[in-house]
């Protein structure tokens, strides 16, 4: 195979890896954003129940 | 039981990946004007990956449209959100195609636009999720865009049999018009499309989990606002 067209093909893989890899970071975050907010809404929630 | 399925197909797709990669750049016995085309064992599957998510999508909505189950709406939006990030994945490999091949980066052909026009109806997709609050209507008003949208997929999908225009035509051998490329050198097509698919089931699975959570975070702020 021609060196260049090696190259070709991994230009592309890595532009759909990095794809890939930017929105797997971005679910991470989301999920511990989410975990968090869940956390301190049923902390809330606790403590109303608490109350009453 | 979610979290073995998701080590499985995770070992799974990233097996396929490197096989298929290995089989693609030491054993295929590429001519020469094949070898133009590589980047199709990359650019064509993550279209048709796209294309299974936004399918999943389009049933999801559909069923959800159908029985008000949350657990559908949840799963279209996993398999929409995917679905997209593997056409993002597909135009940007495009786009590098493009520019080894016409010089150019991007040209406003039949396939190019449509593509491009259901990239922003799919963003739209998620945009719309974000800003509607309300549950029932944001699912409702989602499961209809899906639907919507679709039908630009199949469009899609079918516009470089329809229009020759600028993009190549079909290269994969069950489909009409086109130099076909011969099933031997179609199998990583295949191969990768599998590959990314069960990446995206992996995913898919994550997002719904974090449907949810998100639902729940709602129920638990109602039922704050009703002390």
């Amino acid at each position: 195979m021609e060196q260049r067209e090696l190259h070709f093909v991994m230009y592309g893989l890595t532009a759909i890896l990095m794809v890939i890899v930017l929105y797997i970071l971005k679910l991470d975050a989301d999920g511990r954003r989410l975990r968090k907010e869940l956390d301190r809404v049923r902390k809330m929630v606790g403590g109303s129940e608490k109350r009453d | 039981m979610r979290e073995p399925i998701k080590y499985v197909l995770l070992t799974a797709s990233l097996g396929l990946l490197l096989w298929s990669l290995y089989k693609i750049g030491y054993v295929l016995p590429l001519e020469a004007n094949v070898a133009a085309y590589q980047i199709l064992y990359l650019h064509v599957p993550s279209f048709f990956a796209a294309f299974t998510g936004f399918f999943l999508g389009l049933f999801a909505s559909g069923i959800y449209l159908a029985t008000g189950n949350f657990k559908y709406d949840s799963f279209a939006a996993g398999a929409n959100e995917v679905a997209l990030m593997f056409a993002t994945a597909g135009l940007a490999s495009g786009m590098i195609w493009a520019r080894y091949a016409w010089g150019i980066w991007w040209t406003w052909d039949a396939r190019l636009s449509s593509m491009l026009l259901c990239w922003l109806v799919y963003v739209g997709y998620l945009f719309l999720r974000k800003s509607v609050e309300e549950p029932t209507q944001r699912a409702r008003l989602s499961a209809v865009l899906s639907i919507f949208g679709c039908v630009n997929v199949a469009f899609v999908y079918k516009s470089i049999e329809w229009y020759r225009t600028q993009h190549p035509s079909p290269v994969l051998s069950f489909r009409n018009g086109g130099d076909h490329m011969g099933p031997g050198l179609e199998a990583p097509i295949w191969w990768n499309w599998l590959a990314l698919v069960c990446l995206g089931v992996v995913i898919a699975m994550v997002r719904m989990q974090q449907g949810e959570m998100s639902r729940e975070i709602d129920a638990l702020r109602r039922q704050a606002h009703s002390y």
